[in-house]
């Protein structure tokens, strides 16, 4: 067992909802590893899409969700719940060889060593040091400042700034953009990042464009990894730190009190400076505040007159044994003054450091939402019914050409007056288009393509959908994303039947499964009510019975206030209510304009397979920065059952990807928050055969390498039709 | 300002051939060229330069990169004079725009524009935007519809679409554009600016001279490498004791077979490299599955190219030659051996081409030592198999367009090179020209001065010259 889950031990459950091992460091890194490894495969063999899409899907029907307890999917829980379980069966079917030596738990060893070894380190240093400064030969007495000094007050100092700059970057995650540590991010890390673009471009220079192009991309890459797993990866070094410290203290200590039991120690202060003997006693008894009231003075802090009678003036110590006889007493009064000292300046802070990261380490880890690209592929593989789920056909080499301008990443919530051009606020003009308005079409609604459906959708709804239970919105977290609630998330378990159940339905799936569009009306008792309704009605029993321990489950969970999902109507009559599994879908004007109705069913179901999401609205953009600003305010105003933000863009892929592309996901990217799911799917050039026709490999490797290059680990690249390699089944 | 040469700005969307029609247009072909796009990352200007004064310059630009955002600039501004200037000024240091900005500058500074669009593709948006946005910079331009693909079916939307806001669209195959088409591109700059027709026109005057350097000069190497090619001899000076057994001949024959063809076949290399140079190609090569391709001796060459027999019996008996290679030609060829042992004084026969000997081996006696010769060609075939094959390669040379390097040659839209008969070029020529022909290689043979000469060299020119002009059809299959 150890082998397979390296890092906890396993309880299978029983019955009812899974007891799962919660998430480590080491899983982190192995899940990344077959992440990497599936994703190699792909690249390498775009036609293995297939084996992963069966596999995974049949490792979620086998041993995952009867672990699951009928747990709504895409709900943090779930997602999160599903992808360890899929973790532990990939190990468990590892070759045992190969399972040692997985890097996880590779990993772990490592630290467990590194670990060990630092204790030791930090317990060695602790005692030579200690030992030297209280090395008493019997002339001169044990100098007590400097062993304040150096092993209470700098240690202390220490502690505390750590705790400082940890509580400073607790305070910049709840309140972004305020002045983090000024010098870090202002000064250093530009310095630096001018030193590195400058290197890289002397090295770029002399190598071929495509080489240069697979280098950018992997930078990319390697940023995604590091901006998902950074707060982690700190920990991960801090937590070594503070147990060296520990167990520098603990060597101090046990030192000092070693000595002081075995060896006769004399202790004495002395300074140049005319400090009297009341200020030394003041200084002592402040820092003896924390232990002086329990041990009281003379055991806990020396009296006036010991410290008196300690004070060393070395031109009386020369006359020692000539008529000069120091108070033994006197001499010996510091010696639990130190240890207690020690103990609570040294080794209480750095014990509350190392259980606080261990605490932070336990509540990242739990706050982890799993949305990024990668695992949004492998998530939408496990959900995604029958095995013709499309996948990533990540194609080999990456594409030559340009340093074509990347953009940068924009400060979250802050609507720019011209959204995708350098337009003065104010000055979008209107009608601008000519050719657009001749096209009579192009009106961009929110959920245009839903809106007749909307209606009939909610009709069949209000009659009655079978017990399903009034949904409870989750916190309104569009725009304050950062971290979903530890405990299990906003509205899992209110959830009807597995999207997939849907998929059996045929024709009538599109009305069934058609978003939620719900204009949420001024009382929030109203708005919750057609909106629970408008779930598809539950399909085959076992899913009404799946629905069953999910509701008990919710019954231990404080029902968030359902206020939150209400945004004020009035102000927003647009604002658009999105199921757990339901998105924004974002269509170009190329492909928008040509679509017929059944192009925007088998729009659906592609998207379906693809990402298992549901479509709650769509919006066209591409033609102007109004259309921008419109789908930006159908996310903006949006009420995201449980966040993050899901988005699928829908973009003609046969035209090489410029920087107008690239500026619009990081518009999407600031309006829906820093860990909104991004899904772009590319279609190929549409024509009148096939509206949604499948792109090419070369094109696609195009806008692979430029994605890749923005470095946004919440944003998904795929083929909304990937080409057939093999016949369906 | 009317003293400037006219400056033109290659713009369109990324990927759309502008780098190719520049390349093509300039006969370039180090412009770098990918099909991936992007590969173009500032505005390179490709000067015409005439006796070194510069005629016309084409600038090839970097695709746009925020097509909305320019044109929404454009539109929040319409009082502005000179919006490209505007637009340049007020962006040039957002590293967004880096590449619009490379592209806007030479239309700020007053070029002209042809706009390249894929005529293969629906119309786009990002099209029309550009079209729009181009439209309001007020400059001079022109719309290329470069279509590389079979696709016709948008060809009519894009004209009309172009001619709305155009002086002038034509369509232009960057791939296979030929220097006819090209000098028909060039003729319709004339239209776009009035004040630029002198300047066009002695650009236009100028590739035409050029043309017809190259023509004569690729005329002069061909006839040259017939005169070397047919008057080539190899031979040996041995001693007796070598060849006192048959085994020794054979091996001397065998090397001296040897290296009488790789003559030939050296000889060919070099006239065609003259002539890839002369019409500036450095990346350009024959594919590798072409008749070019193959060896200059095999049966494939010689089945495919030059005359057939029963014309060359009938260019050969009209021209009255009473060598014994016409002796030969007359019996057909029917005995491998009769020609050659009326030709030969003694030794054997090498090298069968075509089902004859390509040249006779001749031995010399002396004291103590045999020469061994071989050459000139005898084969009547072998000659008009060579201009055929150096004719071929001219005709692709000429008609490859410089802009070609990126193509996907095996997309299976793309616009096929031309139907072709299966025949070299040699055969359509009249009956007196192919007479004057066989006369002039049995002169060249004989080693004496030709008064044919002339005439022959006035024919190859006249062969590349309609190669040139789309008159003669270039074989390109072959």
């Amino acid at each position: 067992m150890d082998q397979i889950e390296p890092t906890e031990a396993l309880h299978r459950p029983t019955s009812g909802s899974a007891r799962v091992p919660e998430w480590t460091a080491a899983d982190l890194i192995d899940l990344e590893y077959y992440l990497d490894a599936d994703e190699r495969l792909l690249r390498d063999r775009p036609s293995s899409r297939k084996d992963l899409a069966a596999r995974d899907r049949a490792i979620y029907l086998e041993e995952i969700e009867p672990q699951l307890g009928g747990l709504a999917p895409h709900t943090y829980r779930h997602r999160r719940l599903s992808l360890r379980l899929w973790l532990k069966s990939r190990r468990t079917d590892e070759d045992p060889a190969i399972r040692g030596l997985l890097p996880g738990l590779v990993f772990a060893r490592a630290q467990r060593l590194g670990l060990i070894l630092l204790a030791f380190m930090g317990l060695l240093a602790g005692i030579s040091l200690t030992s030297t400064l209280l090395d008493y030969d019997g002339h001169l007495p044990v100098s007590v400042p400097w062993f304040v000094f150096l092993l209470v007050i700098l240690q202390f100092a220490l502690s505390l700034g750590v705790t400082l700059s940890w509580l400073k970057r607790l305070f910049r995650r709840d309140r972004p953009r305020l002045d983090e540590s000024w010098f870090l991010h202002q000064v250093l890390q530009p310095v630096f990042e001018r030193v590195a673009h400058w290197l890289q471009a002397q090295q770029l220079a002399h190598l071929a464009a495509d080489q240069r192009e697979r280098i950018l991309a992997t930078q990319g890459l390697i940023r995604t990894h590091f901006s998902v797993y950074e707060p982690l990866a700190l920990l991960n070094l801090f937590i070594p730190l503070q147990v060296f410290g520990v167990a520098f203290n603990l060597g101090a200590i046990l030192t000092t009190i070693l000595l002081e039991w075995f060896t006769d120690i004399a202790f004495g202060w002395g300074t140049s400076l005319s400090a009297h003997p009341q200020t030394i006693y003041d200084l002592v008894r402040l820092i003896a505040a924390p232990w002086g009231w329990l041990f009281g003075e003379g055991v806990g802090y020396p009296t006036l007159e010991q410290i008196q009678g300690s004070r060393v003036y070395l031109e009386q110590w020369a006359l020692l044994g000539h008529g000069f006889e120091p108070n033994p007493e006197h001499l010996r009064a510091w010696r639990w003054f130190l240890v207690l000292a020690l103990f609570t300046y040294g080794l209480l802070p750095r014990l509350g450091l190392l259980g606080g990261s261990l605490i932070a380490q336990q509540l990242i880890l739990r706050h982890l939402t799993f949305t990024h690209g990668r695992i949004q592929a492998l998530y939408a593989r496990m959900l995604a019914p029958y095995l013709d789920t499309r996948l990533e056909t990540r194609a080999g080499e990456t594409g030559e050409g340009s340093e074509m301008y990347i953009p940068t990443e924009l400060p979250a919530q802050r609507r720019r007056s011209a959204l995708i051009g350098p337009l003065p606020s104010g000055q979008i003009l209107p009608g601008s288009r000519p050719w657009r308005e001749s096209q009579g079409e192009s009106s961009p609604q929110p959920g245009r393509g839903a809106a007749p459906k909307q209606a009939e959708s909610l009709q069949p709804a209000l009659t009655g959908g079978p017990g399903a239970p009034a949904d409870v919105a989750g916190p309104d977290q569009a725009d304050s994303l950062s971290v979903p609630p530890p405990e299990p998330g906003p509205a899992p378990r209110a959830e009807g039947p597995l999207p997939f159940a849907l998929m059996d339905k045929g024709g009538e799936r599109d009305d069934q499964s058609e978003p939620v569009l719900v204009e949420p009306s001024p009382l929030a008792g109203v708005t919750s009510e057609p909106e629970a309704d408008s779930r598809p009605a539950p399909g085959p029993g076992e899913e009404v019975s799946l629905s069953l321990p999910s509701q008990a489950y919710s019954e231990d969970i404080a029902p968030v206030s359902s206020g939150l999902g209400m945004q004020p109507s009035p102000e927003h009559p647009a604002a658009l209510r999105y199921e757990a599994d339901a998105c924004l879908v974002l269509i170009h004007v190329d492909v928008d304009d040509l679509l017929e109705p059944q192009d925007r069913e088998r729009l659906a179901e592609l998207l379906r397979r693809l990402s298992g999401w549901r479509i709650g609205a769509t919006a066209p953009f591409g033609a102007g920065s109004q259309m921008t600003a419109r789908a930006l305010a159908l996310i903006e105003e949006g009420i995201w059952e449980s966040p993050p933000p899901r988005i699928a863009i829908i973009q003609d892929g046969s035209q090489p990807p410029i920087t107008e592309n690239l500026l619009l996901l990081r518009e999407l990217r600031a309006a829906a928050g820093p860990k909104a799911q991004l899904l772009l799917a590319l279609v190929g050039d549409p024509d009148d055969e096939d509206r949604l026709p499948p792109l090419r490999a070369f094109d696609y490797r195009d806008w692979q390498t430029k994605i890749d290059q923005m470095a946004d680990p919440y944003l998904r690249l795929e083929m909304l039709n990937p080409p057939e390699e093999e016949g369906e089944d | 300002m009317a003293a400037k040469i006219p400056r033109i700005a290659i713009m369109g969307h990324p990927n759309a051939g502008k780098s190719s029609v520049v390349a093509t247009l300039t006969e370039n072909d180090q412009i770098p060229i990918d099909k991936r796009a992007g590969t173009t990352l500032k505005s390179d200007v490709y000067p015409v330069v005439i006796d070194g004064r510069a005629v016309i310059e084409f600038i090839d630009t970097p695709g746009f990169q925020n097509p909305n955002a320019i044109l929404e600039f454009f539109q929040a501004h319409p009082d502005l004079p000179d919006l490209a200037r505007a637009f340049v000024q007020t962006h040039r240091h957002d590293p967004r725009y880096v590449h619009d900005i490379e592209l806007m500058t030479p239309v700020a500074e007053g070029a002209a524009v042809i706009l390249v669009v894929d005529g293969s593709k629906r119309i786009k948006e990002k099209d029309r935007v550009e079209i729009e946005l181009l439209r309001l910079t007020g400059r001079p331009r022109m719309a290329i519809l470069n279509n590389l693909t079979r696709q016709q079916r948008y060809m009519e939307q894009w004209r009309n679409e172009l001619s709305k806001a155009f002086n002038s669209v034509r369509e232009f195959n960057a791939h296979r554009a030929t220097y006819a088409e090209r000098m028909r591109l060039l003729e319709a700059l004339k239209n776009i600016d009035q004040r630029w027709e002198p300047l066009v026109e002695a650009a236009i005057d100028a590739f035409a001279h050029d043309w017809e350097r190259r023509t004569d000069e690729a005329a002069e190497t061909i006839i040259d490498l017939l005169k070397r090619a047919l008057g080539f001899k190899v031979s040996r000076t041995v001693r007796h004791a070598q060849v006192v057994f048959q085994s020794g001949r054979d091996r001397i024959r065998a090397e001296l077979t040897a290296e009488f063809e790789e003559g030939l076949r050296r000889l060919e290399l070099e006239a065609r490299e003259r002539i890839r140079a002369n019409f500036r190609h450095h990346v350009w090569n024959v594919p590798p599955d072409s008749i070019l391709s193959q060896d200059l001796l095999s049966e494939e060459v010689s089945e495919a190219l030059g005359l057939s027999r029963p014309q060359l019996a009938m260019a050969g008996a009209a021209a009255g030659a009473a060598s014994g290679v016409t002796l030969d030609l007359a019996l057909a060829g029917h005995s491998l051996g009769t020609g050659a042992l009326l030709g030969a004084a003694a030794g054997g026969f090498l090298g069968i081409m075509g089902g004859r000997v390509l040249a006779k081996l001749n031995i010399e006696r002396a004291p103590n030592t045999h020469i061994y010769t071989i050459g000139p060609v005898s084969n009547p075939r072998f000659p008009f198999i060579l201009l055929d094959r150096i004719l071929l390669y001219s005709a692709r040379a000429m008609n490859w367009a410089h802009g070609r390097q990126a193509a996907d040659e095996d997309d299976p839209e793309r616009v096929p090179d031309r139907p072709i008969r299966h025949r070299g070029f040699v055969e359509s020529l009249s009956h007196q020209e192919q007479r004057d022909l066989v006369h002039f290689f049995n002169d060249i043979r004989r080693r004496r001065e030709s008064a044919l000469e002339p005439t022959c060299r006035e024919i190859v020119r006249g062969l590349l010259r309609g190669l040139a002009m789309d008159e003669i059809d270039s074989r390109s299959d072959l």
